[in-house]
Protein backbone atom coordinates (compact mmCIF):
# COMPACT_ATOMS: atom_id res chain seq x y z
CA UNK A 1 0.00 0.00 0.00
CA UNK A 2 1.04 3.49 -0.56
CA UNK A 3 2.17 4.96 2.71
CA UNK A 4 2.62 8.65 3.14
CA UNK A 5 4.42 8.67 -0.08
CA UNK A 6 1.85 7.39 -2.51
CA UNK A 7 2.75 5.15 -5.37
CA UNK A 8 6.36 6.16 -5.40
CA UNK A 9 7.24 4.10 -2.36
CA UNK A 10 5.12 1.21 -2.95
CA UNK A 11 6.97 -1.08 -5.25
CA UNK A 12 10.35 -0.20 -3.96
CA UNK A 13 11.35 -3.70 -3.13
CA UNK A 14 13.94 -5.56 -5.07
CA UNK A 15 15.95 -7.80 -2.86
CA UNK A 16 18.81 -8.82 -5.01
CA UNK A 17 19.61 -5.23 -5.51
CA UNK A 18 22.23 -5.31 -2.81
CA UNK A 19 24.37 -7.31 -5.16
CA UNK A 20 25.00 -4.53 -7.62
CA UNK A 21 26.92 -2.61 -5.02
CA UNK A 22 27.71 1.05 -5.38
CA UNK A 23 26.46 1.67 -8.85
CA UNK A 24 28.08 4.68 -10.40
CA UNK A 25 25.91 7.77 -10.47
CA UNK A 26 27.00 10.90 -12.20
CA UNK A 27 27.57 13.56 -9.58
CA UNK A 28 26.77 17.15 -10.36
CA UNK A 29 29.75 19.45 -10.93
CA UNK A 30 29.75 23.18 -10.47
CA UNK A 31 31.95 25.58 -12.40
CA UNK A 32 32.26 29.23 -11.46
CA UNK A 33 33.28 32.18 -13.60
CA UNK A 34 36.91 33.38 -13.18
CA UNK A 35 35.69 36.50 -11.41
CA UNK A 36 33.82 34.50 -8.78
CA UNK A 37 36.64 31.98 -8.43
CA UNK A 38 39.07 34.83 -7.78
CA UNK A 39 36.73 36.39 -5.25
CA UNK A 40 36.26 33.08 -3.46
CA UNK A 41 40.01 32.59 -3.31
CA UNK A 42 40.49 36.09 -1.94
CA UNK A 43 37.90 35.82 0.80
CA UNK A 44 38.58 32.13 1.37
CA UNK A 45 34.95 31.68 2.25
CA UNK A 46 31.68 31.25 0.51
CA UNK A 47 29.79 33.40 -1.89
CA UNK A 48 27.69 35.84 0.17
CA UNK A 49 24.01 35.59 -0.64
CA UNK A 50 21.01 37.46 0.70
CA UNK A 51 18.37 36.14 -1.64
CA UNK A 52 18.45 33.04 -3.79
CA UNK A 53 15.80 32.00 -6.29
CA UNK A 54 15.91 28.50 -7.71
CA UNK A 55 13.64 27.60 -10.60
CA UNK A 56 13.27 23.87 -11.19
CA UNK A 57 12.02 22.80 -14.57
CA UNK A 58 11.29 24.52 -17.85
CA UNK A 59 8.13 26.38 -16.80
CA UNK A 60 9.57 27.85 -13.61
CA UNK A 61 12.80 28.92 -15.29
CA UNK A 62 10.78 30.34 -18.17
CA UNK A 63 8.95 32.57 -15.72
CA UNK A 64 12.15 33.60 -13.99
CA UNK A 65 13.94 34.32 -17.24
CA UNK A 66 11.05 36.43 -18.53
CA UNK A 67 10.22 38.49 -15.49
CA UNK A 68 13.14 38.58 -13.09
CA UNK A 69 16.47 37.41 -14.50
CA UNK A 70 16.73 39.93 -17.31
CA UNK A 71 19.29 42.45 -18.56
CA UNK A 72 20.75 43.31 -15.19
CA UNK A 73 21.65 39.69 -14.42
CA UNK A 74 24.73 37.85 -15.62
CA UNK A 75 25.88 34.24 -15.52
CA UNK A 76 28.42 33.51 -12.79
CA UNK A 77 28.44 29.75 -12.83
CA UNK A 78 26.91 26.55 -14.02
CA UNK A 79 25.95 23.19 -12.59
CA UNK A 80 26.48 20.25 -14.89
CA UNK A 81 24.20 17.25 -14.55
CA UNK A 82 25.85 15.10 -17.19
CA UNK A 83 24.69 14.20 -20.66
CA UNK A 84 23.32 11.08 -22.20
CA UNK A 85 24.53 9.74 -25.52
CA UNK A 86 21.52 10.99 -27.46
CA UNK A 87 21.65 14.54 -26.14
CA UNK A 88 22.33 17.32 -28.59
CA UNK A 89 25.13 19.46 -27.29
CA UNK A 90 24.72 23.18 -27.64
CA UNK A 91 26.39 25.85 -25.63
CA UNK A 92 23.34 28.05 -25.34
CA UNK A 93 20.57 27.38 -22.93
CA UNK A 94 17.64 27.73 -25.36
CA UNK A 95 18.15 24.18 -26.51
CA UNK A 96 15.41 22.07 -24.91
CA UNK A 97 17.83 19.21 -24.43
CA UNK A 98 20.45 21.21 -22.59
CA UNK A 99 21.27 19.62 -19.26
CA UNK A 100 23.01 22.54 -17.69
CA UNK A 101 21.75 24.73 -14.90
CA UNK A 102 23.08 28.27 -14.85
CA UNK A 103 23.68 30.45 -11.81
CA UNK A 104 23.07 34.17 -12.27
CA UNK A 105 23.66 37.18 -10.08
CA UNK A 106 22.25 40.65 -10.14
CA UNK A 107 24.79 43.16 -11.43
CA UNK A 108 23.53 45.86 -9.12
CA UNK A 109 23.20 43.68 -6.04
CA UNK A 110 25.63 40.76 -6.39
CA UNK A 111 24.26 39.03 -3.30
CA UNK A 112 21.05 38.26 -5.16
CA UNK A 113 21.46 34.94 -6.95
CA UNK A 114 19.25 32.95 -9.25
CA UNK A 115 19.62 29.33 -10.39
CA UNK A 116 17.75 28.32 -13.54
CA UNK A 117 17.37 24.61 -14.12
CA UNK A 118 16.13 24.36 -17.64
CA UNK A 119 16.19 20.61 -17.35
CA UNK A 120 14.66 18.24 -14.83
CA UNK A 121 17.49 17.23 -12.56
CA UNK A 122 17.03 13.51 -11.76
CA UNK A 123 16.20 12.86 -8.10
CA UNK A 124 19.33 10.68 -7.79
CA UNK A 125 21.48 13.67 -8.63
CA UNK A 126 19.68 16.10 -6.37
CA UNK A 127 21.85 15.30 -3.34
CA UNK A 128 25.08 16.15 -5.12
CA UNK A 129 23.42 19.12 -6.84
CA UNK A 130 22.40 20.70 -3.56
CA UNK A 131 25.69 19.95 -1.83
CA UNK A 132 27.69 21.28 -4.76
CA UNK A 133 25.66 24.50 -4.88
CA UNK A 134 25.64 25.15 -1.15
CA UNK A 135 29.31 24.34 -0.72
CA UNK A 136 29.95 27.63 -2.53
CA UNK A 137 26.88 29.71 -1.76
CA UNK A 138 26.54 30.89 1.83
CA UNK A 139 22.93 30.37 2.90
CA UNK A 140 23.24 31.22 6.60
CA UNK A 141 21.77 34.70 6.14
CA UNK A 142 19.92 33.88 2.97
CA UNK A 143 16.25 33.72 2.04
CA UNK A 144 15.68 30.94 -0.48
CA UNK A 145 12.77 30.88 -2.89
CA UNK A 146 12.18 27.66 -4.81
CA UNK A 147 9.80 27.51 -7.77
CA UNK A 148 8.63 24.25 -9.28
CA UNK A 149 5.79 22.81 -11.30
CA UNK A 150 4.00 19.46 -11.02
CA UNK A 151 0.93 17.91 -12.58
CA UNK A 152 -2.55 18.10 -11.05
CA UNK A 153 -2.75 14.33 -11.51
CA UNK A 154 -0.21 14.13 -8.68
CA UNK A 155 -2.38 16.26 -6.44
CA UNK A 156 -4.69 14.57 -3.96
CA UNK A 157 -7.70 16.28 -2.53
CA UNK A 158 -11.15 15.73 -1.10
CA UNK A 159 -12.51 17.74 -4.00
CA UNK A 160 -12.26 15.95 -7.36
CA UNK A 161 -9.23 17.36 -9.14
CA UNK A 162 -11.42 17.96 -12.20
CA UNK A 163 -13.31 20.57 -10.15
CA UNK A 164 -10.22 22.58 -9.24
CA UNK A 165 -9.20 25.36 -11.60
CA UNK A 166 -5.61 24.79 -12.69
CA UNK A 167 -2.99 26.13 -12.50
CA UNK A 168 -2.89 26.73 -8.75
CA UNK A 169 -0.06 27.11 -6.26
CA UNK A 170 0.74 25.47 -2.96
CA UNK A 171 3.57 26.38 -0.58
CA UNK A 172 5.85 24.60 1.87
CA UNK A 173 8.29 26.39 4.11
CA UNK A 174 11.10 25.61 6.53
CA UNK A 175 10.68 26.31 10.24
CA UNK A 176 12.93 29.37 9.98
CA UNK A 177 10.79 31.04 7.31
CA UNK A 178 8.27 33.09 9.24
CA UNK A 179 6.52 35.18 6.60
CA UNK A 180 3.05 34.30 5.37
CA UNK A 181 3.10 32.69 1.94
CA UNK A 182 1.05 33.96 -0.98
CA UNK A 183 -0.97 30.78 -1.29
CA UNK A 184 -2.27 27.98 0.98
CA UNK A 185 0.18 25.43 2.36
CA UNK A 186 0.33 22.05 0.68
CA UNK A 187 -2.26 19.83 2.31
CA UNK A 188 -1.61 16.32 3.62
CA UNK A 189 -1.21 13.71 2.19
CA UNK A 190 0.41 15.46 -0.76
CA UNK A 191 4.13 15.25 -1.13
CA UNK A 192 6.74 16.72 -3.41
CA UNK A 193 9.85 14.90 -4.53
CA UNK A 194 12.83 15.64 -6.72
CA UNK A 195 15.33 18.47 -6.66
CA UNK A 196 12.89 20.95 -5.11
CA UNK A 197 12.36 18.56 -2.18
CA UNK A 198 16.11 18.15 -1.71
CA UNK A 199 16.64 21.92 -1.70
CA UNK A 200 13.94 22.42 0.92
CA UNK A 201 15.21 19.50 3.00
CA UNK A 202 18.75 20.89 3.00
CA UNK A 203 17.45 24.32 4.01
CA UNK A 204 15.40 22.87 6.86
CA UNK A 205 18.31 20.78 8.11
CA UNK A 206 20.69 23.73 8.03
CA UNK A 207 18.27 26.20 9.60
CA UNK A 208 17.91 28.35 6.53
CA UNK A 209 14.89 30.43 5.58
CA UNK A 210 13.31 28.80 2.55
CA UNK A 211 9.96 28.60 0.85
CA UNK A 212 8.84 26.38 -1.99
CA UNK A 213 6.07 27.47 -4.31
CA UNK A 214 4.79 24.52 -6.27
CA UNK A 215 2.49 25.20 -9.18
CA UNK A 216 0.09 22.43 -10.16
CA UNK A 217 -0.79 22.47 -13.84
CA UNK A 218 -3.02 20.30 -16.00
CA UNK A 219 -1.00 20.83 -19.19
CA UNK A 220 1.51 18.24 -20.30
CA UNK A 221 3.32 20.70 -22.54
CA UNK A 222 4.71 24.05 -21.57
CA UNK A 223 2.15 26.83 -21.81
CA UNK A 224 1.89 30.53 -21.04
CA UNK A 225 -0.79 30.18 -18.35
CA UNK A 226 1.39 27.88 -16.26
CA UNK A 227 4.36 30.24 -16.41
CA UNK A 228 2.12 33.19 -15.57
CA UNK A 229 0.83 31.37 -12.48
CA UNK A 230 3.92 32.61 -10.66
CA UNK A 231 3.13 36.27 -11.41
CA UNK A 232 1.79 37.13 -7.91
CA UNK A 233 5.34 36.52 -6.66
CA UNK A 234 6.54 39.71 -8.33
CA UNK A 235 4.60 41.74 -5.79
CA UNK A 236 5.99 39.87 -2.78
CA UNK A 237 8.92 40.82 -0.58
CA UNK A 238 11.79 40.76 -1.27
CA UNK A 239 11.28 40.34 -5.02
CA UNK A 240 9.43 43.63 -5.44
CA UNK A 241 12.44 45.46 -4.03
CA UNK A 242 14.81 44.52 -6.79
CA UNK A 243 12.69 43.78 -9.83
CA UNK A 244 12.46 46.87 -11.97
CA UNK A 245 9.16 48.65 -11.60
CA UNK A 246 8.41 48.69 -15.30
CA UNK A 247 7.44 45.16 -16.27
CA UNK A 248 9.09 43.48 -19.20
CA UNK A 249 7.26 44.91 -22.23
CA UNK A 250 8.20 41.88 -24.30
CA UNK A 251 7.10 39.38 -21.65
CA UNK A 252 4.24 37.88 -23.61
CA UNK A 253 6.39 37.52 -26.69
CA UNK A 254 9.19 35.86 -24.76
CA UNK A 255 6.79 33.42 -23.15
CA UNK A 256 5.26 32.49 -26.51
CA UNK A 257 8.72 31.97 -27.94
CA UNK A 258 9.55 29.59 -25.11
CA UNK A 259 6.35 27.65 -25.71
CA UNK A 260 7.21 27.39 -29.39
CA UNK A 261 10.71 26.21 -28.65
CA UNK A 262 9.43 23.37 -26.52
CA UNK A 263 6.46 22.64 -28.76
CA UNK A 264 8.79 21.21 -31.40
CA UNK A 265 9.08 18.25 -29.08
CA UNK A 266 5.36 17.67 -29.36
CA UNK A 267 4.75 15.52 -32.44
CA UNK A 268 1.08 14.82 -31.78
CA UNK A 269 -0.35 17.10 -34.48
CA UNK A 270 2.44 17.06 -37.03
CA UNK B 1 24.29 11.71 8.48
CA UNK B 2 22.15 12.29 11.58
CA UNK B 3 21.25 15.93 12.10
CA UNK B 4 19.69 16.82 15.41
CA UNK B 5 16.83 19.29 15.37
CA UNK B 6 17.47 20.15 19.00
CA UNK B 7 20.26 22.31 20.36
CA UNK B 8 21.82 19.53 22.40
CA UNK B 9 22.68 16.26 20.72
CA UNK B 10 20.38 13.51 22.02
CA UNK B 11 21.48 10.64 24.20
CA UNK B 12 20.37 7.25 22.87
CA UNK B 13 22.06 5.08 25.47
CA UNK B 14 19.89 2.22 26.75
CA UNK B 15 17.06 3.10 24.39
CA UNK B 16 15.22 0.78 22.02
CA UNK B 17 15.41 1.66 18.35
CA UNK B 18 12.52 0.82 16.04
CA UNK B 19 13.57 0.83 12.39
CA UNK B 20 11.21 0.75 9.47
CA UNK B 21 12.18 -1.01 6.31
CA UNK B 22 10.62 0.11 3.03
CA UNK B 23 8.98 -3.20 2.17
CA UNK B 24 6.02 -4.74 0.38
CA UNK B 25 2.83 -2.86 1.26
CA UNK B 26 4.84 -0.42 3.38
CA UNK B 27 3.62 -2.23 6.48
CA UNK B 28 6.63 -1.32 8.63
CA UNK B 29 6.25 2.36 7.85
CA UNK B 30 2.53 2.33 8.52
CA UNK B 31 3.10 0.64 11.90
CA UNK B 32 5.72 3.23 12.77
CA UNK B 33 3.24 5.96 11.84
CA UNK B 34 0.79 4.45 14.33
CA UNK B 35 3.42 4.36 17.06
CA UNK B 36 4.55 7.94 16.45
CA UNK B 37 1.05 9.38 16.39
CA UNK B 38 -0.35 7.32 19.27
CA UNK B 39 2.61 7.90 21.60
CA UNK B 40 2.84 11.54 20.44
CA UNK B 41 6.54 11.04 19.80
CA UNK B 42 8.70 14.07 19.21
CA UNK B 43 10.81 14.60 16.12
CA UNK B 44 14.35 14.98 17.40
CA UNK B 45 16.31 14.87 14.19
CA UNK B 46 16.71 13.96 10.57
CA UNK B 47 18.72 11.45 8.62
CA UNK B 48 20.20 13.07 5.56
CA UNK B 49 21.87 10.54 3.33
CA UNK B 50 22.67 10.45 -0.35
CA UNK B 51 21.11 7.01 -0.69
CA UNK B 52 17.54 8.10 0.11
CA UNK B 53 15.42 9.91 -2.46
CA UNK B 54 14.28 13.37 -1.39
CA UNK B 55 10.69 14.11 -0.44
CA UNK B 56 8.90 16.88 1.44
CA UNK B 57 5.35 17.33 2.62
CA UNK B 58 3.33 18.96 5.32
CA UNK B 59 3.22 17.60 8.89
CA UNK B 60 1.83 14.02 8.66
CA UNK B 61 0.78 14.08 12.33
CA UNK B 62 -0.97 17.44 12.28
CA UNK B 63 -4.32 17.72 13.98
CA UNK B 64 -7.43 17.98 11.84
CA UNK B 65 -7.99 21.45 10.50
CA UNK B 66 -4.46 22.65 11.13
CA UNK B 67 -3.45 25.35 8.67
CA UNK B 68 0.21 25.75 9.58
CA UNK B 69 3.22 24.26 7.89
CA UNK B 70 5.73 21.98 9.54
CA UNK B 71 7.65 20.19 6.86
CA UNK B 72 8.42 16.51 6.90
CA UNK B 73 11.45 15.03 5.12
CA UNK B 74 12.34 11.64 3.70
CA UNK B 75 13.89 10.10 6.82
CA UNK B 76 13.32 11.31 10.35
CA UNK B 77 14.07 10.26 13.93
CA UNK B 78 11.36 10.39 16.60
CA UNK B 79 11.72 9.84 20.33
CA UNK B 80 9.57 9.11 23.35
CA UNK B 81 11.57 9.95 26.48
CA UNK B 82 9.06 8.27 28.74
CA UNK B 83 9.05 4.97 26.89
CA UNK B 84 12.80 5.09 26.12
CA UNK B 85 11.89 4.54 22.51
CA UNK B 86 13.39 5.90 19.31
CA UNK B 87 11.77 5.39 15.90
CA UNK B 88 13.42 5.96 12.53
CA UNK B 89 10.72 6.59 9.95
CA UNK B 90 11.85 6.36 6.36
CA UNK B 91 9.38 7.79 3.87
CA UNK B 92 11.13 7.44 0.52
CA UNK B 93 12.85 4.55 -1.21
CA UNK B 94 16.56 4.08 -1.77
CA UNK B 95 18.40 5.08 -4.89
CA UNK B 96 19.32 1.97 -6.84
CA UNK B 97 22.65 0.55 -5.80
CA UNK B 98 23.15 2.80 -2.77
CA UNK B 99 21.65 0.57 -0.09
CA UNK B 100 24.97 -0.92 1.07
CA UNK B 101 26.45 2.49 1.75
CA UNK B 102 23.41 3.47 3.82
CA UNK B 103 23.57 0.21 5.78
CA UNK B 104 27.22 0.64 6.57
CA UNK B 105 26.58 4.13 7.86
CA UNK B 106 23.49 3.09 9.84
CA UNK B 107 25.16 0.14 11.57
CA UNK B 108 28.06 2.35 12.63
CA UNK B 109 25.66 5.04 13.89
CA UNK B 110 23.66 2.48 15.86
CA UNK B 111 26.87 1.17 17.45
CA UNK B 112 28.10 4.66 18.29
CA UNK B 113 24.72 5.67 19.74
CA UNK B 114 24.79 2.62 22.09
CA UNK B 115 21.16 1.59 21.62
CA UNK B 116 19.96 -1.19 23.91
CA UNK B 117 18.45 -3.10 21.01
CA UNK B 118 17.13 -2.66 17.49
CA UNK B 119 13.72 -3.84 16.28
CA UNK B 120 13.19 -3.85 12.51
CA UNK B 121 9.59 -3.71 11.28
CA UNK B 122 9.07 -5.17 7.84
CA UNK B 123 6.84 -7.32 5.65
CA UNK B 124 7.46 -10.04 3.11
CA UNK B 125 5.67 -11.27 -0.01
CA UNK B 126 2.68 -13.46 0.83
CA UNK B 127 3.05 -15.28 -2.50
CA UNK B 128 6.45 -16.62 -1.45
CA UNK B 129 5.05 -18.53 1.54
CA UNK B 130 5.70 -22.24 1.97
CA UNK B 131 2.92 -24.69 2.92
CA UNK B 132 3.38 -24.41 6.67
CA UNK B 133 3.03 -20.64 6.48
CA UNK B 134 -0.27 -20.58 4.62
CA UNK B 135 -2.51 -21.04 7.64
CA UNK B 136 -2.49 -19.57 11.10
CA UNK B 137 -0.81 -16.41 12.25
CA UNK B 138 0.85 -14.46 9.46
CA UNK B 139 3.17 -12.80 11.93
CA UNK B 140 6.78 -13.99 12.33
CA UNK B 141 9.89 -12.90 14.16
CA UNK B 142 13.63 -13.34 13.78
CA UNK B 143 15.94 -12.64 16.70
CA UNK B 144 19.67 -12.31 17.16
CA UNK B 145 21.35 -14.59 19.69
CA UNK B 146 21.24 -11.98 22.47
CA UNK B 147 17.52 -11.29 22.01
CA UNK B 148 16.80 -15.02 21.67
CA UNK B 149 18.53 -15.65 24.98
CA UNK B 150 16.71 -12.86 26.74
CA UNK B 151 13.22 -13.08 25.23
CA UNK B 152 13.08 -16.36 23.25
CA UNK B 153 10.97 -18.22 25.80
CA UNK B 154 8.68 -15.25 26.30
CA UNK B 155 8.13 -14.95 22.57
CA UNK B 156 7.28 -18.59 22.05
CA UNK B 157 5.45 -19.52 25.24
CA UNK B 158 3.84 -16.32 26.41
CA UNK B 159 3.14 -14.42 23.21
CA UNK B 160 2.82 -17.57 21.06
CA UNK B 161 4.97 -16.09 18.32
CA UNK B 162 6.39 -18.21 15.52
CA UNK B 163 9.96 -17.78 14.40
CA UNK B 164 10.36 -17.26 10.66
CA UNK B 165 11.02 -20.57 8.94
CA UNK B 166 14.52 -20.68 7.50
CA UNK B 167 15.14 -21.90 3.95
CA UNK B 168 17.94 -23.96 2.56
CA UNK B 169 19.06 -21.59 -0.11
CA UNK B 170 17.81 -19.27 -2.75
CA UNK B 171 16.23 -20.09 -5.13
CA UNK B 172 14.55 -22.81 -3.11
CA UNK B 173 15.13 -26.27 -4.60
CA UNK B 174 12.16 -28.53 -5.25
CA UNK B 175 11.25 -30.83 -2.32
CA UNK B 176 12.84 -33.81 -4.13
CA UNK B 177 16.16 -32.07 -4.58
CA UNK B 178 16.08 -30.72 -1.04
CA UNK B 179 19.30 -31.69 0.67
CA UNK B 180 19.02 -33.15 4.14
CA UNK B 181 21.13 -30.43 5.66
CA UNK B 182 19.76 -27.85 8.01
CA UNK B 183 17.96 -24.82 6.59
CA UNK B 184 19.86 -21.77 7.64
CA UNK B 185 19.10 -19.11 5.10
CA UNK B 186 17.01 -16.14 6.15
CA UNK B 187 14.51 -15.60 3.35
CA UNK B 188 12.71 -12.26 3.29
CA UNK B 189 11.68 -11.40 -0.27
CA UNK B 190 10.19 -7.94 -0.52
CA UNK B 191 11.51 -7.02 2.90
CA UNK B 192 13.75 -4.20 1.78
CA UNK B 193 16.97 -3.78 3.72
CA UNK B 194 15.60 -5.76 6.71
CA UNK B 195 17.51 -8.98 5.96
CA UNK B 196 20.88 -7.50 5.14
CA UNK B 197 20.62 -4.96 7.94
CA UNK B 198 19.71 -7.66 10.46
CA UNK B 199 22.71 -9.73 9.39
CA UNK B 200 25.00 -6.70 9.59
CA UNK B 201 23.72 -5.89 13.08
CA UNK B 202 24.25 -9.49 14.22
CA UNK B 203 27.80 -9.38 12.89
CA UNK B 204 28.35 -6.12 14.73
CA UNK B 205 27.12 -7.68 17.97
CA UNK B 206 24.08 -5.41 18.32
CA UNK B 207 20.98 -7.11 19.80
CA UNK B 208 18.45 -7.05 16.98
CA UNK B 209 15.07 -8.52 16.08
CA UNK B 210 12.95 -8.44 12.96
CA UNK B 211 9.15 -8.44 13.33
CA UNK B 212 7.39 -9.16 10.08
CA UNK B 213 4.13 -10.11 8.50
CA UNK B 214 3.29 -11.84 5.22
CA UNK B 215 1.28 -9.57 3.00
CA UNK B 216 0.49 -8.48 -0.53
CA UNK B 217 0.19 -4.98 -1.92
CA UNK B 218 -3.22 -3.48 -1.34
CA UNK B 219 -4.95 -1.98 1.65
CA UNK B 220 -2.40 -2.89 4.31
CA UNK B 221 -3.84 -1.02 7.27
CA UNK B 222 -4.89 -4.30 8.92
CA UNK B 223 -1.38 -5.74 8.66
CA UNK B 224 0.08 -2.53 10.06
CA UNK B 225 -2.23 -2.74 13.06
CA UNK B 226 -1.39 -6.40 13.64
CA UNK B 227 2.33 -5.63 13.52
CA UNK B 228 1.94 -2.64 15.86
CA UNK B 229 -0.16 -4.76 18.23
CA UNK B 230 2.50 -7.49 18.39
CA UNK B 231 5.22 -4.94 19.06
CA UNK B 232 3.06 -3.46 21.78
CA UNK B 233 2.46 -6.86 23.38
CA UNK B 234 6.22 -7.30 23.64
CA UNK B 235 7.38 -3.83 24.62
CA UNK B 236 4.21 -2.68 26.46
CA UNK B 237 4.29 0.77 24.93
CA UNK B 238 0.62 1.51 25.53
CA UNK B 239 -1.80 -0.28 27.79
CA UNK B 240 -4.01 -1.61 25.01
CA UNK B 241 -2.97 -5.16 25.80
CA UNK B 242 -3.45 -6.80 29.18
CA UNK B 243 -2.59 -10.33 30.19
CA UNK B 244 -5.59 -12.33 31.35
CA UNK B 245 -5.59 -15.06 33.98
CA UNK B 246 -5.19 -17.88 31.49
CA UNK B 247 -1.97 -16.27 30.25
CA UNK B 248 -3.28 -14.97 26.94
CA UNK B 249 -3.05 -11.42 25.80
CA UNK B 250 -6.23 -9.64 25.08
CA UNK B 251 -7.02 -6.18 24.00
CA UNK B 252 -8.27 -3.97 26.76
CA UNK B 253 -10.47 -2.21 24.25
CA UNK B 254 -10.89 -2.43 20.53
CA UNK B 255 -7.42 -2.00 19.18
CA UNK B 256 -8.58 -0.46 15.92
CA UNK B 257 -9.92 2.52 17.75
CA UNK B 258 -6.98 2.75 20.07
CA UNK B 259 -4.25 3.46 17.59
CA UNK B 260 -4.42 7.05 16.50
CA UNK B 261 -4.55 7.16 12.69
CA UNK B 262 -2.37 10.01 11.43
CA UNK B 263 -3.56 12.76 9.15
CA UNK B 264 -1.34 11.53 6.32
CA UNK B 265 -3.40 8.36 5.93
CA UNK B 266 -6.12 10.34 4.20
CA UNK B 267 -6.87 9.62 0.54
CA UNK B 268 -4.78 6.46 0.41
CA UNK B 269 -6.19 5.60 -2.97
CA UNK B 270 -6.06 9.02 -4.60
CA UNK B 271 -8.40 11.95 -4.86
CA UNK B 272 -12.13 11.72 -4.64
CA UNK B 273 -13.66 11.43 -8.10
CA UNK B 274 -16.63 13.22 -9.54
CA UNK B 275 -19.59 11.12 -8.36
CA UNK B 276 -21.73 12.04 -11.36
CA UNK B 277 -19.50 9.67 -13.31
CA UNK B 278 -21.41 6.78 -11.77
CA UNK B 279 -24.94 8.09 -12.34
Amino acid sequence: MAAYDGEMLSRAVDDDEDEDENQEHFSVRARWSPLITAELLKTGGKLPCKFLIVAVGVAASGFLKTYIVRESFSIIGALFTGMKEGDISTLTQPSPTDKTCYVYHSDRMPDILAVLCNTDVPAEQSYSFVHELFSTVDISECCILILAVSMTSDYRSEVPVSDIAAPFMRALRTSKYLMTPLCPYLEQPNIISGLQAQLLTYSQLHNAKAILYNCYTDRIHLDVTTMKAFLPLLKSTPIKDFVSTNPNPKADKTLLKLVELHATQNMLYL
Amino acid sequence: MFISSEDASPNFEEKTLILTSVSVGNVGQLSADLLISTLSMKRIGYIHHESILPMVGNDPFASVGATTCNIVTSCEVYESMQKKLVVIQQRAPFIKGKRPCFRNWLVQWIKDSKFKMVVILTSTHAHERIDVQLQGSQFRYVASSQIEEQFGDVFRNLHHWDVLERRTKFPAPSPIDQPMGEATELYLPGGGIAKSLFEDLCNAGVPAAVLLIFCAEGDNVQEAIILANQLNIWLQLTDFHKKTLDNTWTLTEQSLNNWKIPMSWKLFFGSKVDQTLFH
